[in-house]
């Protein structure tokens, strides 16, 4: 098989980002966990409870809400959460946070999901 | 069912991938795979319902082709959600790095 052709075919597409920024990890961590914090990077008003199974919502002015639940957390360090709109594709965003020299690094991945893994509720209630 | 997941079952990612190397029928594709012929079968139902094959009957044969034209929506999704973490991540920058 022409592997050309085979790589047409893409796997789950995915984003990744890295950022340096010069505060301490600890701080970083903040403007991740914290929902007013957060609301001034994220796009629109964020609330996040940081704990397993805690919501994620991000409702901005001009996009669907979207809802997430929070599935896996390592405080200071790493945290992990599946989100979807109603009508939009399941995804799955993974920040982790590291000490750097100059301050600290946060590593973003975003990736879609397989729909049949996703248990993620599209209400508020 | 939509491209996205459609794509989402790597099984069918690998089907898709050897139909992507030229028409193929199931039991061509069941032989290469460690998989029943039925379960070939269905993935290409749902292959077909994204759009991402293409059916053509021959008498009593039918072969699958790629269609490769709904892959441009995952380029798209890339670029979607690789712009909005630009611009949140810039946000953040700017408020941290004062």
């Amino acid at each position: 098989m022409n592997q050309a052709q085979r790589d047409q075919v893409p796997e789950l597409p995915r984003v990744e980002r890295t950022v340096e920024l010069g505060v301490p990890a600890a701080e970083l961590w903040q403007h991740l966990v914290d929902g007013e914090l957060a609301s001034f990077w994220m796009g629109g008003v964020m609330t996040i409870e940081p704990r397993l199974n805690g919501r994620v919502l991000l409702h901005a002015n001009d996009a669907p809400i979207v809802f997430g639940t929070v599935e896996e957390l390592v405080a200071g360090e790493s945290i992990t959460w599946t989100w979807r709109t109603r009508d939009g594709e399941p995804t799955q965003v993974s920040i982790v946070v590291e000490p750097a020299s100059e301050g600290s690094v946060l590593r973003v991945t975003e990736q879609l999901i397989p729909y049949e893994i996703v248990h993620v509720p599209t209400t508020l209630g | 069912m939509d491209v996205f997941a459609a794509l989402g079952d790597p099984t069918r990612r690998e089907v898709l991938r050897r139909v992507a190397g030229g028409p193929t029928t199931a039991t061509e594709l069941a032989l290469q795979m460690p998989i029943s012929r039925q379960a070939v079968s269905k993935h290409l139902s749902a292959l077909d319902e994204a759009g991402l094959v293409e059916r053509t009957v021959a008498g009593r044969e039918v072969r699958y082709s790629l269609r490769a034209e709904p892959l441009s929506d995952v380029v798209g999704w890339v670029n979607e959600v690789g712009d909005a973490w630009d611009q949140r991540l810039a946000k953040l920058k700017s408020r941290l790095d004062r």
